[in-house]
């Protein structure tokens, strides 16, 4: 096998591949490093790497900064880790269209950096990913609490760029919000995990910087008085920048219930809208009015509560609205049989939900596979979602981490086999083994 | 078609719900588009097992199958061009559940769009994809083809606005993807769905994302003497940071045509109109009515009224959502192109579709949804003159050159359909069209939905 990688790589013949110990030792995963690590600076090399591996069978895992990497189920074997990063160029940047175009070694960071200069933002932040490369987000689907005023990724990737398993490099989609010329591809590939293509190249459609923005932190002492408020803000058409929950539950009972807030607005605007928040909010809740830099550079609780170490379990639920109280107050019952807190952060206008729990809160795996199937039926109940995105190896050997209906993963399967018939990317990591 | 063939449909679906005469199958042989072609039956089920069971008998018998709403598609996209089975949804027509908690529709496939919305503002909630059609279009319809709309600037199209599906495959079997969640894990089957134009699978219900009616909605109407101004004030308002709810754009002989037709008060001495529609909290929209006025009257806005109250907007919405039927009474056949330019290259598109309309003698009219840079030229002639339907089909494949040209696409929001098959590659090589049709051939392997739609007929082999 490897003298076939050899000769792969060597047919190559680019500057770019790298076989010593210590370059590889950091795209480890399982105990394994990869045989090679191949970081392209064109496109052509990087058509050339998958076209041999197409060929030789050479099974390659896409590697941008890394951030997804622990995401999913175990990793398959693989070969070869392709990293992105070098392909970070700036195509395109049009303001005047709010639009912009970027191959997707870029970092988040690197983009917003751009933009912001000609006061424009991408509404994407997902927790600690400043970092992260647009390819990453975009195989993830990441997102932050601007979700649930902006959507994720899938609402504002507009087109881009892919090298399919067998070398073909497409396009798809375009850079205007409205085309409807073909198959929508960019659905296709936002969320798939890198199991489909190398995604190099994405066009963003961007939004205004927000002027100002409004932060309200009531302060409520309990669930229901969280629940009264969500109740009085569902029904509003709001700007909502981004709504933020954490507490902490042991034994039943929840502490350091925290909500955070934010609403965009024009510096025209600041007075009169505030005084239309209060009305809405309690009586004491802390306002704040801050530039969008000043929101930014606050260190969130969201990024502490994602530093995660390999021993913690991070579970996400995904639930229909009106289902948001119920399935806390489930979890409230269950965390009785836990010997550890678990951790809640949230995005509470999308219904979406986070928990983190330490591994020793269960005292084999199979308690905890226990525990999940009982929670997924009650979430599956309410019509929602739950998977787990972080736990250590342990339990990832006996717990299937995603939640597709059977008939779902079905399909999934069968978009793998058409797009990916031989496995040159590497698999075992997203649902059902993909 | 086989009697046989018939009588087993009339079994499933009831004979009153089988057409198969040739009167019957003119009526389904054409939709908003240019293009014809006539089915062998049209059925109309009123159960998603019909559906089922109708697809199932097609599969046995090799027989093409069109699901059809109400046709309304500006593409041929609901045209029968090699017979078979038409599926006209448009009596499973019922809201299932209206869900203001989890802020989700549920509906049939035939539901009108204004239906829905009207049931909504019962309750303060709207559907933000708005297209024109919508008095008749269906919403099955309105994913298939991923339809827009004016407020589609502001809140996104249909894609972004469907949460789930239930659809017969063709296979025969009833499929649940998504669901009343903002995100569902796994490859995103809901949104591959839209804009599928039907050759993917029969949809058989929604689940729509729906969201709480803005507080106040502000609308003015702006006059300009020519239309370059016009259409780099739509630049310049989002520049400035505004993205107003609706950004719409008539030019001149689309004002008069509205104002003979629908007694609208339009401005029929101005080049251009624009209509701008801003929503949110009632005490944010002064000041950004002022701001938006002003960028108006710097780029040469002759006249900016305000409409006072509810009866003065929709006066001023009348003419712009009854353009197109306006325009028939120019001419009997009439023809919308759909191409999409980003937003700062719109001056030099309609001075272009202007030269090519000129040069090949077509009277045509314009409207935008200027904010989204989606242009639709309508394009009048009479469809019994052959030299001027070339001229028209001529003109057609310009006007998309054009915009691929600019660096936009051949279609913005009525799909590709039979009339713009060709035209994809302007905008696509056979690789990247290849990798379209693996997801055709996942889900659809036999080619029995809807079958000569999107991909240019000469199929271009893929090579490494």
């Amino acid at each position: 096998m490897k003298y076939n990688l050899l000769k792969l790589l060597g047919d190559l013949q680019s500057r770019h591949i790298y076989l010593d110990s210590d370059k590889l030792a950091p795209f480890t995963l399982r105990q394994t490093p990869p045989f090679a690590l191949v970081e392209p600076d064109t496109v052509e090399a990087a058509v050339a790497l998958l076209h041999a591996c197409y060929r030789e069978k050479g099974v390659v895992n896409v590697w941008g900064s890394g951030l997804h990497q622990n995401i999913g189920g175990l990793p398959s074997p693989f070969d070869i880790v392709l990293s992105s990063r070098g392909l970070n160029r700036l195509i395109e940047f049009s303001p005047e269209n709010l639009t912009i175009t970027a191959q997707t070694g870029m970092t988040l960071a690197e983009l917003q950096q751009i933009v912001t200069a000609s006061k424009l933002f991408a509404p994407l932040n997902p927790p600690n990913a400043g970092h992260a490369t647009l390819g990453g987000l975009a195989a993830a689907n990441s997102y932050g609490s601007f979700i649930q005023g902006f959507g994720s990724l899938r609402d504002f990737m507009l087109g881009g760029k892919a090298i399919l398993a067998d070398g073909s490099y497409i396009k798809f989609g375009g850079k205007t919000v409205k085309n409807v010329a073909g198959y929508d591809m960019c659905k296709l590939f936002i969320g798939s995990m890198g199991t489909l293509g190398l995604l190099t190249e994405v066009t963003l459609k961007l939004w205004p910087l927000p002027e100002n923005i409004i932060v309200a932190k009531p302060v409520v002492k309990n669930l229901p008085d969280f629940e009264n408020l969500a109740a009085i803000l569902h029904h509003k058409a709001l700007p909502l920048l981004a709504a933020d929950c954490s507490f902490n539950l042991h034994n039943g009972d929840i502490d350091n219930l925290q909500l955070h807030y934010a609403f965009y607005t024009t510096a025209a605007l600041d007075e009169g809208y505030l005084n239309y928040l209060r009305r809405l909010f309690p009586a004491d809740t802390i306002w704040q009015k801050q530039g969008y830099k000043d929101y930014q550079a606050e260190p969130g609780s969201a990024d502490n509560f994602f530093k995660t170490t390999p021993h913690d379990l991070v579970l996400e639920w995904i639930v229909p609205k009106s289902q948001l109280f119920t399935i806390i107050a489930d979890l409230q019952q269950a965390s009785n049989d836990l010997s550890g807190a678990i951790e809640f952060y949230g995005y509470p206008a999308a219904g979406i939900f986070y928990n983190k729990l330490k591994r020793s809160s269960f005292t084999e795996p199979g308690a905890f596979a226990l525990a999940l199937d009982k929670w997924r039926k009650k979430i599956h109940q309410a019509g929602g979602f739950l998977q787990v995105n972080n736990a250590p190896d342990d339990i990832k050997i006996v717990i299937e981490m995603w939640d597709l209906p059977p008939a779902v993963l079905a399909w999934q399967k069968k978009i793998k086999l058409e797009y990916d018939p031989t496995g040159v990317f590497a698999g075992g990591r997203f649902a059902g083994g993909i | 078609m086989d009697k046989k063939l018939i009588k087993k449909l009339q079994r499933i679906c009831g004979r009153e719900n089988v057409f198969s005469r040739s009167l019957d199958l003119l009526l389904y042989s054409y939709d908003a588009s240019m293009e014809k072609g006539s089915a062998d039956v049209v059925v109309l089920p009123q159960t998603v097992s019909q559906i089922q069971e109708l697809v199932r008998l097609a599969v046995a018998e090799r027989i093409p199958v069109i699901a059809r709403g109400s046709a309304t598609n500006l593409s041929g996209g609901t045209i029968a061009p090699q017979g078979g089975m038409v599926i006209a949804c448009t009596r499973m027509n019922r809201i299932l559940e209206i869900n203001t908690e989890d802020q989700i529709a549920l509906v049939e496939p035939g539901v009108f769009n204004l239906d829905l919305q009207k049931a909504l503002a019962e309750k303060g909630y709207f559907f933000a994809p708005d297209p024109a059609s919508q008095k008749v279009s269906t919403l099955a319809g309105n994913a298939a083809m991923n339809a827009g709309g004016p407020h589609c600037l502001k809140y996104g199209v249909t894609v972004n606005h469907v949460t789930g599906l239930d659809f017969i495959g063709a296979d025969g079997e009833l499929y649940s993807i998504g669901g009343r969640t903002a995100l569902t894990p796994g490859y995103d089957l809901t949104g591959i769905m839209n804009g599928s134009e039907g050759t993917f699978a029969i949809i058989t219900r929604l689940v729509l994302r729906i969201m709480p009616l803005p507080e106040a909605v502000s609308t003015m109407l702006v006059s300009f003497a020519d239309i370059d101004s016009a259409a780099n004030a739509v630049s310049a308002i989002i520049a400035r940071g505004i993205i107003p709810a609706t950004l719409e754009f008539m030019d001149n002989l689309c004002i008069r045509t509205v104002v003979q037709s629908l007694q609208v008060d339009y401005p029929v001495d101005a080049a251009a109109v624009l209509i701008i529609e801003i929503d949110g909290p009632e005490l944010s929209l002064a000041s950004q009515n002022q701001e938006i006025t002003a960028i108006c009257r710097q780029h040469g806005a002759s006249d900016v009224r305000l409409a006072k109250d509810e009866a003065e907007r929709t006066a001023l919405w009348a003419g712009r959502r009854g353009a197109l039927g306006a325009m028939t009474r120019l001419k009997p056949s009439l023809v919308v192109f759909d191409g999409t330019v980003p937003r700062n290259r719109l001056p030099e598109a309609l001075r272009t579709i202007h030269t090519i309309c000129h040069e090949l003698n077509i009277q045509y009219g314009t409207l935008l949804h200027a904010g989204d840079g989606n242009i639709h030229p309508i394009l009048v002639y009479d469809e019994r003159d052959a030299d001027e339907t070339a001229r028209i089909r001529t003109g057609c494949e310009q006007i998309m050159k054009t915009c691929v040209d600019l660096g936009g696409t051949i279609t913005g929001e009525h799909g590709v359909g039979m009339e713009k098959m060709a035209a994809m590659t302007l905008l696509f090589s056979p690789r990247d069209l290849e990798a379209m049709r693996k997801l055709k051939h996942v889900f659809d392997p036999e080619n029995i939905l809807n079958p000569g739609k999107i991909f240019p007929q000469l199929r271009v082999d893929f090579c490494l």
